[in-house]
C-alpha cells in the first residue's frame, strides 16, 4: 500500500527535479523542520496544558493555535513528498524499503487516529469547556501524553532515516 | 586547526562520531530536532498570539511556557555542542556556521526580550511588542536555514 501510494506522489517530472536540482533536498528539509516546529509549538502546548502546565490558559483558546500547527503539517507533508521523490540512489534518499522510515510512517498513523479519538470520542469537547485553572479529565491526560509520545517517535525515526541501515546494523548484530 | 583536529580526535569527539551507541551521533541530532520544536516551536506560539493570533487566549499564563523553552534550548546547547565537537573541523571553518550561531544568540536574547518587555505588561500590546515578537520567528527561520546549509555543506558552494 506504501509503495502504491509512493509511485502515485512520485510523478516522474518530481523526481527530475529533485535528483537534478542539488538544493532541492536541503530547501525541503529546512521546510520540514519549520513545519515540525510549528506543530509542535501549537499541539504541543495543547497537550501540555492537558498535563496541567501553564493551566491559567482556557483550552478552548489555545485550540484558535492549532490551525497554525496544521499548516506546519501541510509543509512538512508537501516537503516530505519531496523526501521520497527521489530514486534512492542519491539524496532524497527516503526510501519505502527503508525500516526507519517504516516506523515513522506506523506513529504518524498512530498519531492521526489519536487525533481523530480526540474528536470523535468527545474528548475534545470536554476539553474545550476547561476554563483557566480547570484540570483535564483523564481522557484528555491519556490523549495529550500519547499525542507527545507519538510525535516525538515521528521526529526521532524520521531523523533515523538517514542512518538507519548502520543504525540497525549496530542494532541487531 | 590543530586544535580543531585534536578536539574531533578527542574521546568525545570519537565517541560523538564513531560510538554506535544509539546515545552517540543518531541520538544527538534527535535530541536537537525534539529541542527546536519545542524551544522555537513554543517561542514561536507565543510570538504568534502578541501578533494579533487566537487574541482571546489570555497571554499572562503563557509566561509558564518560558522554562519549557528555555529547558528546550539548553538540551540543544548541550547536543549541539557534542556534535559540534564531534564535527570541529567541518563546522569551525564554515562561515554559515557563524551565521547560525548568530541567529541562535539573537533568537534566545530576543526570547529573553519578549519575556522581560512583553509579560510585564501583557495586557497591553504595543506596537513595539509586536514588531518584538516578530525577532524570534526570524532568528529561528534563519537559524534552521543556516543550520541545514551546515548540515549539508557539499550543497551550498560560493
Amino acid at each position: 500500500m506504501l509503495e502504491a501510494l509512493g509511485s502515485f506522489l512520485a510523478s516522474p517530472r518530481l523526481t527530475e527535479f529533485v535528483t537534478t536540482t542539488p538544493w532541492a533536498w536541503p530547501v525541503a528539509e529546512m521546510v520540514h523542520f519549520i513545519g515540525m516546529a510549528l506543530l509542535i509549538g501549537t499541539v504541543g502546548i495543547l497537550d501540555l496544558r492537558l498535563l496541567g502546565i501553564a493551566k491559567g490558559l482556557p483550552v478552548a483558546q489555545i485550540h484558535r493555535l492549532v490551525p497554525w500547527g496544521v499548516f506546519g503539517f501541510v509543509l512538512c507533508v508537501i516537503s516530505g513528498i519531496m523526501f521520497v521523490s527521489g530514486d534512492g540512489t542519491t539524496p532524497p534518499i527516503a526510501r519505502f524499503d527503508n525500516l526507519a522510515f517504516q516506523l515513522k510512517m506506523l506513529f504518524l498513523a498512530l498519531a492521526g487516529l489519536n487525533v481523530l479519538a480526540f474528536y470523535v470520542f468527545g474528548v475534545a469537547r470536554a476539553t474545550d469547556a476547561m476554563k483557566a485553572g480547570d484540570d483535564a479529565p483523564v481522557s484528555g491526560k491519556v490523549t495529550a501524553v500519547l499525542s507527545l509520545f507519538f510525535w516525538l517517535a515521528v521526529i526521532y525515526f524520521g531523523r533515523m532515516i538517514m542512518y538507519a541501515d548502520d543504525l540497525y546494523v549496530a542494532f541487531f548484530m | 586547526m590543530e586544535f580543531l583536529i585534536s578536539l574531533e580526535e578527542s574521546g568525545v569527539g570519537m565517541w560523538v562520531r564513531e560510538s554506535p551507541s544509539l546515545f552517540a551521533f543518531t541520538g544527538l541530532i534527535a535530541l536537537h530536532a525534539f529541542g527546536l520544536a519545542f524551544a522555537a516551536g513554543m517561542s514561536t506560539a507565543i510570538s504568534l498570539r502578541i501578533l494579533g493570533v487566537a487574541p482571546q487566549l489570555p497571554l499572562a499564563p503563557m509566561e509558564k511556557l518560558f522554562p519549557i523553552i528555555w529547558t528546550a534550548f539548553s538540551v540543544n546547547a548541550v547536543s549541539g555542542g557534542l556534535l559540534l565537537i564531534g564535527n570541529a573541523t567541518g563546522d569551525f571553518v564554515n562561515p554559515i556556521f557563524y551565521i547560525k550561531m548568530a541567529f541562535v544568540v539573537l533568537g534566545a536574547v530576543s526570547v529573553a526580550q519578549v519575556r522581560r518587555r512583553v509579560f510585564r505588561n501583557p495586557n497591553q500590546a504595543t506596537e513595539q511588542h509586536r514588531m518584538l515578537a516578530m525577532a524570534p520567528l526570524a532568528c529561528w527561520a534563519g537559524a534552521i536555514i543556516a543550520g541545514k546549509m551546515c548540515e549539508y555543506p557539499t550543497y551550498f558552494r560560493f
